[in-house]
């Protein structure tokens, strides 16, 4: 008799949950520096319709094969047509890979945040006079010694701090997941209203400092002439794909949560919606706060560096929070919250990400959650221990080229593919009738469009941009280990275990077929 | 009484963004034309720079800016290039904090419509609460 499914408590609580995986920390250090580099307030206009034409599209499609099929992304892309299984392996063993690294820039996170607590009660800032007398920015010397930056070509010194920050992470996607998807629903109600949160204070700070207005000028003023520009363009996709969670098997684990008759459509626009709010939000904050630090620095935003990704976070922020004239300890406040902010965003995408892996292993495998979750975490930890010596931010950046930048868009554009030329087109219109049937909002013709052309047009593009990109860079040692390797790995893997047949896979045949 | 909860605070995010626009205004300062090509040919004549624009408020500028660059002996100590850099980027960024951001605000305005009114009217749409449609 097939197994009782796990199921959310509520509505709110798979929304909520799906939000925390969308909204991460990129929707904080990427989409404001993507605005500001791609035409201000005109790179908004490509946004949406990327958002409209492909994310959209793309989520609901996860939604409701999740939803359809019950199983996690294997298992659901299985009872589609057998021989996608490994369509699903890909994706949720890419998400694996990426979760080892991105619970090390957690740590980070820990790592300051903890630093920002002791300045509370030390009177001055961990990173305040880190750079002696070199004359160079003082957190970018603190963020260079959290690292344990090699001098040399060396792989660098073991950074304990990190280790500790790495397995205080664990322990918390440990606890949001090991005990189900209850668990989590509960978990996400503090996880992502807390950063929001503590995101309006910080947009409050941000506006009420002197010169914050010429910052947001910088965010929103509209630079027409960019919309021609195929590069702003594929930015905005990009943008899209990467902040939304699609192609990892997150969703489709999510919404198999739900049960079958439950809405698709309106889901996946209030998340996608949520996170594109938070993101445009973000905005505000980082670019307010941006417009002070550069007229105190004497030199205009563009001239700035590190107004984008990690060095946003961990050294133009914090160093803009030096710059504001006030107590130390509301400096150090100030720093907790922004930190605090980003392990809240970081955490819910981290386990969400676990959570997929898990869900696909125990529907294969029928292992309990509890033994899988704890395997996971406790390799995870393992894994990660790899990115504390002194060059593993290289390395990090190594694989995230490979597998967030490559591999994921390359999973979407195969599920794509898959779903809406591959298939037999009677269950392609089978999958469409049923999230129509039971969604609050429909799709119609131009969802098809979106799926069969637009989006795979668009990832193949922006594929074929980055190929030539990845290949500019180089190949040398570093990339064939920490890039090349894993990506192939992943994929010969995803094949393997599509190969290995259990007694939950003739169960999932049979849920199929009837 | 959790969907109005929602909604409430989807408009209020949206409150947060009409408030930050017109406070933008307020706190604008606009500057005279006559403010910014003093400002220019000052920054210019550190440098003892040539300058080049097609803006006319650059056009205005350029006056004032060859009369101070002439000034300036050491012209040759760094390499044009870079200086032309410099001030182009000085000169944008003196431009943009001179015009009224409208533009920006509106862009700004469409954005925060969009998206959060966008959601509050997904969650108006949702019209059982727990669950889609006949759901447990």
């Amino acid at each position: 008799m097939a197994e009782q499914r796990e199921r959310w408590h509520s509505r709110t609580a798979f929304i909520m949950a799906a939000v925390g995986s969308a909204i991460g920390l990129g929707n904080v250090w990427r989409f404001p520096g993507q605005a500001f580099e791609n035409g201000g307030g005109a790179f908004f206009v490509p946004y949406f319709i990327a958002l409209l034409t492909a994310g959209i599209p793309l989520m609901i499609l996860e939604y409701g094969i999740g939803s359809k099929y019950q199983g996690s992304a294997p298992r659901s892309f299985q009872r589609l047509d057998k021989r996608f299984e490994w369509v699903g392996w890909w994706a949720v063993l890419i998400g694996l890979m990426i979760s080892f690294y991105y619970c090390i820039i957690l740590a980070w996170s820990w790592q300051f945040a903890y630093e920002s607590v002791i300045a509370m009660f030390d009177g001055s800032l961990a990173w305040t006079g880190a750079a002696g007398d070199t004359g160079g920015s003082d957190t970018k010397a603190f963020f260079d010694k959290v690292l344990g930056a090699p001098k040399d070509d060396g792989i660098g010194a073991f950074n304990i701090g990190t280790m500790v920050g790495l397995a205080a992470t664990w322990v918390c996607v440990y606890l949001a997941i090991a005990k189900g998807v209850h668990r989590v629903g509960k978990v996400v109600m503090i996880t992502v209203p807390l950063p929001l949160v503590i995101l309006v204070l910080l947009v409050i700070r941000g506006l009420t400092l002197p010169n914050s207005m010429d910052g947001l000028s910088y965010y929103l003023a509209p630079d027409w002439s960019k919309l021609g520009e195929s590069s702003v363009w594929l930015a905005a996709y990009g943008q899209v794909f990467f902040s939304l969670s699609v192609g990892w098997g997150i969703l489709i684990a999510y919404a198999s949560f739900r049960p079958k008759d439950s809405d698709v459509v309106n889901n996946a626009y209030i998340t996608s919606f949520a996170n594109c709010g938070f993101s445009f939000l973000a905005g505000f904050a980082v670019f307010s706060t941006l417009g002070y630090l550069a007229a105190a620095l004497g030199k205009p935003i563009p001239d700035m560096e590190g107004i984008t990704g990690g060095t946003l976070a961990f050294v133009t922020y914090p160093e803009a929070i030096e710059q504001i004239q006030m107590a130390v300890w509301l400096q150090g406040l100030l720093a907790v919250g922004f930190f605090v902010m980003l392990l809240a965003l970081g955490i819910d995408s981290a386990f969400s990400i676990v959570e997929a892996v898990a869900v696909a292993m125990k529907d294969k495998f029928n292992v309990s959650r509890g033994v899988v979750v704890s395997g996971l975490c406790v390799g995870g930890f393992f894994m990660g221990l790899i990115y504390c010596f002194g060059k593993g931010a290289a390395w990090l950046g190594i694989t995230d080229s490979y597998m967030g930048d490559y591999g994921l868009p390359l999973v979407a554009l195969v599920q794509c593919l898959l779903v809406t030329w591959v298939m037999p087109k009677a269950k392609f219109k089978e999958l469409q009738d049923d999230i129509n049937a039971r969604s609050e909002l429909t799709t119609g013709v131009l969802w098809v469009i979106c799926l069969k052309y637009i989006t795979p047009a668009v990832l193949i593009w922006s594929l074929y941009d980055y190929t030539f990109k990845l290949i500019k860079k180089g190949v040398n040692f570093d990339v064939v280990v920490f890039g090349i390797m894993p990506a192939g790995g992943v994929l010969v893997l995803a094949f393997l275990l599509q190969s290995i047949r259990t007694m939950k896979d003739n169960e999932g045949e049979e849920a199929s077929d009837a | 009484m959790r969907s109005l909860m929602t909604k409430a605070v989807c408009l209020s995010l949206l409150a947060l963004h009409a408030v930050a626009f017109p406070m933008s205004l307020v706190a604008h300062e606009t500057k005279a034309p006559l403010e910014v090509v003093e400002e220019l040919a000052a920054y210019v004549a550190q440098d003892g720079a040539d300058f080049k624009g097609a803006n006319p408020l650059y056009k205005a500028a350029k006056a004032a800016i060859a009369e101070e660059a002439a000034a300036v002996a050491d012209e040759n100590a760094r390499p044009a290039a870079k200086r032309y850099g410099e001030i182009r980027s000085r000169v944008a960024d003196v431009m943009r904090r001179n015009e009224l951001p409208t533009s920006a605000w509106l862009m700004g305005f469409f954005g925060a419509t969009l998206l959060w009114g966008g959601m509050a009217f997904c969650i108006g749409v949702a019209r059982k609460r727990g669950g889609g449609k006949g759901s447990a």
